[in-house]
């Protein structure tokens, strides 16, 4: 069944024929993607405009009331914690339809599985227990990752850089709690979470050194919710500060053990990035639909524009990248599920490649669109504002270049 | 970077005390408004709403999605525990935050009180399956599977009662203990908690009939035992166990912290009753005045009886 709506003047079909690189994905996923592609249609499509245009602090608590419903909020959470039990590959899925109308929307699920997975990384059942199962309850609730900080940035990235980061929020040891003081910057959802994993250095270990995760729920007195970023896109999801005065935190909500912070973080980026790099091809087949349905019905030299020479080749351009980026990213996805620790190549590829090719297809699909592309009412430049997004969170081109040449310069004892 | 894995400073029985006190929050902050929206309908699922601000829901086991079970088991595990009827260090011990549900039977039947605005739980009890599928005498006792309170007070509840052998262990079910939310303070809206639950519990025992045609549990004779007698039911106790739960159980504390609890055999009575006194709970459970409304349910009080001595 097609869902069409109308968007100023042309129709956009909201229902695309599946593409070659997901279509031998097992059963339960493929059915699972048809249920969020209904979510799509009725919750996120019609109300994009709308958060879109919102001030930068309001959050659309109906829409995340429906994505908690659909249980966006506990993918991967396990079952025996009311979860849904889904792996990278599940949530990959659902943030690329979603993203596909609103990467904004998009990461507001993304960012608290992001705060959950140094949970699952844990592997400490009572911190799982403390906090997994308040994802099953009927209210919805949201949790964030708290690593970026303004002056430390990709220095809390990158293993080797960790000794000359500055003004990274420190962790001092009182007994059995530690005191947590700081600040952090650019935090997807910090604003209206119910807990963060947070990311801080041991009190005397030089730069990151010392960085250790904690679970740190954020009504505890001294954590303040600082100003909101506002943002060129991604606008339905908020980001803010989040500000750290003499917080307490129990000894037994360190994550991974003292000092591991980096190697939870690098293991929490490998899971992350294929999901990120699945919203950038959200993002990039978004533009891509509205390009395609525009040259079909657009009629220039008395002919539809996708049968001019130089627009046919743009749209083949255009698909084989989101093909390809979805290859790349379900690969990822999948060696994310089924490699412990998750691998850093794959998905670094991954993100790597499809925060490219979102940014490449944005663009052109809103030049094949002329002066309709450029306005607001067409939707399309959303669609080209929200593709810079995810080249910077979750690794910068950068960031993810020195990981992948790493991984190529590391032997490995797998066969090649 | 070092490796070594947090080994927190403060004694371990502050941090067991911690633990507890997380999970008695973060249960207490749940919301299950969405549950009769969700369940899966059949004959015994119930759901009323009498307009005093809260919602009752019964249903199987096997129509209630798995995230509402925990939610459930959750909420009686936190109340236990603030109650002392749990045992903290073995909460601790396994990291719960949850009764296990795993031996939970499909056809277990499970009364909820809910508040209609917040969805919060005020209220819940179980009659809970043994296990047995195939049709066996309550008197064979070497071939049936025991109850969980012939278990504790190690007895053979049914021949102590002299129950009917006609009687088939899977059509019997125990009552596990009526619990109400420790944040309900007024004492009216905890009684109306309990007629809601009374009500659903009679509904669903009508509904499944003649699937159920006795109930067994052990009751505080003050305390619980009003509840079942209020429901009509004419309830045969047995006096002189001792129960008992090994230390490492999860309700252990249970027989400790209380001083009597009698184990319990109460039949069923016959449908045009059962329905009788089920219109009668829900006439009272309409009334505004629901102490006035409870006393005149006594009319239809049951009866208690000693019926057997455990050797």
């Amino acid at each position: 069944m097609n869902h069409d709506h109308a968007v100023d003047g042309f129709s956009v079909a909201t229902r695309t024929p599946l593409f070659s690189g997901s279509d031998n994905l097992p059963e339960d996923i493929d059915l699972f993607r048809a249920a969020i592609r209904d979510f799509v249609d009725e919750h996120v499509r019609p109300r994009v405009d709308d958060n879109d245009r919102a001030p930068a602090e309001d959050m659309d608590w109906e829409l995340v009331r429906a994505g908690h419903d659909m249980g966006l909020l506990r993918l991967v959470v396990p079952t025996e914690y009311g979860g849904l039990g889904r792996g990278v590959v599940g949530v990959a899925v659902a943030l690329e339809e979603i993203a596909a109308a609103c990467a904004g929307t998009a990461l507001i699920f993304g960012a608290t599985l992001l705060g959950q997975a140094p949970l699952l990384l844990s592997g400490d059942p009572q911190l799982q227990a403390r906090f997994l199962p308040m994802f099953a309850g009927d209210e919805p609730v949201l949790a964030c990752n708290a690593i970026t900080e303004d002056a430390a940035g990709c220095d809390l990235l990158i293993p080797e850089n960790a000794v000359h980061a500055v003004g990274v929020v420190t962790a001092r040891r009182s007994g059995d709690h530690y005191v947590l003081i700081g600040r952090k910057r650019f935090i997807t959802n910090a604003r209206f979470a119910d807990f963060g994993c947070v990311y801080a250095n041991i009190e005397g270990h030089p730069g990151a050194t010392g960085l250790t995760a904690f679970m740190v729920p954020l009504d505890e007195p001294g954590v303040e919710r600082g100003p909101v970023a506002d943002k060129m896109g991604y606008r339905a999801c908020v980001g803010s500060e989040l500000i750290f005065h003499d917080v307490r935190v129990p000894a037994e909500n360190v994550v991974g053990g003292e000092g591991n912070g980096m190697l939870i973080n690098v293991q929490q980026m490998n899971m992350a990035r294929a999901t990120v790099a699945a919203i950038s091809t959200g993002v990039a087949r978004g533009a891509f639909e509205l390009a395609r349905t525009f040259c079909a019905e657009r009629e220039q030299g008395g002919a539809p524009l996708y049968q001019h020479q130089f627009t046919a080749r743009k749209l083949a351009e255009m698909t084989a990248k989101i093909d390809a980026s979805r290859l790349l990213y379900m690969h990822a996805a999948e060696s994310a599920d089924n490699q412990l620790p998750a691998p850093s190549y794959e998905p670094a590829v991954a993100k790597l490649f499809a925060d490219r090719i979102a940014i490449e297809v944005a663009q052109e699909a809103m030049s094949v669109m002329g002066a309709r592309g450029y306005l607001r009412s067409y939707a399309m430049e959303k669609f080209v504002r929200d593709s810079f997004g995810a080249r910077i969170y979750e690794g910068t081109p950068e960031v993810l270049a020195l990981a992948i040449t790493e991984a190529l310069y590391t032997e490995s004892d797998d066969d090649f | 970077m070092t490796s070594e894995r947090i080994v927190p400073a403060g004694p371990s029985d502050e941090r067991q005390a911690r633990y507890v006190q997380e999970i008695i929050e973060l249960n207490r902050r749940l919301r299950f408004g969405g549950l009769a929206r969700h369940l899966r309908r059949e004959k015994s699922a119930y759901v009323a709403d009498h307009g005093f601000g809260m919602v009752s829901v019964a249903a199987r086991t096997e129509c209630i999605p798995r995230r509402y079970q925990l939610g459930l088991a959750g909420f009686r595990l936190a109340q236990y525990l603030q109650l002392s009827y749990a045992s903290a260090q073995v909460v601790a011990e396994r990291s719960m935050f949850c009764e296990s549900i795993a031996g939970w039977h499909p056809a277990d039947l499970h009364c909820v009180v809910l508040d209609s605005e917040s969805g919060e739980l005020l209220g819940y009890v179980t009659l809970a399956h043994n296990g047995d599928n195939e049709a066996v005498s309550v008197l064979e006792e070497g071939r049936r599977s025991r109850f969980p309170c012939e278990v504790a007070h190690e007895i053979d509840l049914f021949t102590a009662v002299s129950a009917p052998s006609t009687l088939l262990s899977r059509e019997v079910r125990e009552i596990k203990r009526f619990v109400h939310s420790r944040s309900l303070g007024d004492r009216t809206r905890r009684l109306r908690v309990s007629l809601e639950l009374l009500l659903a519990l009679s509904r669903t025992i009508e509904a499944e009939y003649p699937g159920i045609r006795a109930l067994v549990g052990d009751v505080e004779p003050q305390v619980a035992l009003r509840h079942l007698v209020m429901t009509g039911l004419d309830v045969k106790m047995v006096e002189g166990t001792a129960p008992w739960l090994p230390a490492g159980d999860l309700m252990h504390p249970l027989y400790t912290a209380r001083s009597v609890v009698q184990p319990f055999f109460a039949l069923v009575p016959e449908r045009g009753v059962v329905a009788e006194r089920v219109r009668r709970m829900e006439q009272a459970a309409t009334s505004r005045r629901v102490v006035e409304a409870l006393i005149d349910l006594s009319s239809m009080r049951g009866s208690v009886e000693t019926a057997g001595v455990a050797a």
